[in-house]
């Protein structure tokens, strides 16, 4: 084993060197895939954080409430159009995804505090 | 770009979708999984239809793959006489041929989906080496069935989490094209020191 690593050391290096990047690819790949894995099991960390391309209607499914809730922590008072991205919510309103985030967090506590059935 | 794209997706999800999926079977660094996860998951939400995105990704994968491959047929015509002229690059032609002869249909079936970063080199490597077009483009057609059926599926089943899924997902691609690639190096590479074995001994005669 050890002689034939020498030998191909000596006559094919680079292909020697490219398996070895490749298998530390695949390790380091594979470890990131696990400790995902592990942190994403965690039910603490299922609210996913408000990003650019959400729709309302998206925002309440992934948070397991009613639209109407999403829609009233956002400022939207009508129905929206029927797709709307957070990003041009945000602009339209001249709000932040952070501050869309805190004011859905509290709208969300509140709905999730007062209907204890909805959880589960 | 990835955020950009996925920027895109409330407003122009179905077209843009066909557009990303096409582009990304020519190599194009686009980010095609993470697409048609957020689009499956728009559809779960109920502000896409799910069909009609399952549609627009599968037939923007399949019009990518088949222009892939003719793109690279066209070219390899022209280079010909220019991989001809020398040895070692006609060698490698040869092998590259002899090798889609034998395992084309498998490769380009799974290089659709399983080990999907090395798709669109396999469309490239399968135009050049002239591999059959019906036989390529009937694995290809049933692969992104799979490939399509997997991350759009993914997106509409696993909405509530898209930010997990795709992670996950991105890694575990990742891990599976560099495990590929890793046995196709070992094996050139065991391969290789067979060979000079064998030399030696017949020189020791």
């Amino acid at each position: 084993m050890w002689r034939r690593i020498k030998d191909l050391w000596v006559h094919n290096r680079y292909l020697l060197l490219a398996f070895v990047l490749v298998i530390g690819l695949a390790g380091l790949f594979g470890v990131r895939a696990v400790t995902q894995f592990i942190y994403w099991s965690d039910p603490a960390k299922q609210d996913q954080t408000l990003a650019g391309w959400m729709t309302p209607r998206y925002v309440a499914r992934s948070y397991d409430v009613p639209p109407e809730v999403v829609l009233a922590a956002l400022g939207i008072e009508k129905g929206p159009p029927r797709r709307v991205s957070l990003e041009s919510l945000a602009e339209a309103q001249g709000m932040s995804l952070a501050q869309m985030q805190a004011r859905l967090q509290e709208a969300v506590a509140l709905w999730r505090a007062t209907h204890p059935e909805a959880a589960q | 770009m990835t955020d950009l794209v996925l920027l895109l997706a409330a407003d122009y999800g179905v077209p843009l979708l066909f557009c990303i999926t096409l582009l990304s079977c020519l190599a194009l660094p686009v980010p095609s999984s993470l697409l048609m996860l957020s689009c499956g998951a728009l559809a779960a939400a109920g502000d896409l239809s799910l069909p009609v995105v399952a549609a627009a990704a599968y037939c923007g994968a399949v019009i990518g793959d088949n222009l892939g491959y003719w793109i690279a047929r066209r070219l390899g015509v022209r280079l010909s006489d220019w991989l001809g002229k020398n040895p070692k690059r006609a060698a490698l032609r040869d092998r590259s041929q002899a090798f889609m002869t034998k395992w084309g249909g498998s490769s380009v079936f799974f290089s659709c989906w399983l080990v999907a970063p090395l798709g669109p080199y396999v469309n490239y490597v399968s135009g050049i080496s002239r591999f059959s077009w019906p036989r390529f483009a009937l694995w290809g057609m049933a692969g992104e069935v799979v490939w399509v059926g997997l991350y759009v599926g993914l997106g509409y089943g696993f909405a509530d989490n898209i930010t997990a899924i795709s992670a996950l997902f991105s890694s575990l691609s990742g891990f599976l094209a560099a495990l590929v690639v890793a046995t196709g190096l070992g094996f050139l590479l065991v391969r290789a020191s067979r060979a000079r074995d064998a030399a030696k001994r017949r020189r020791a005669k």
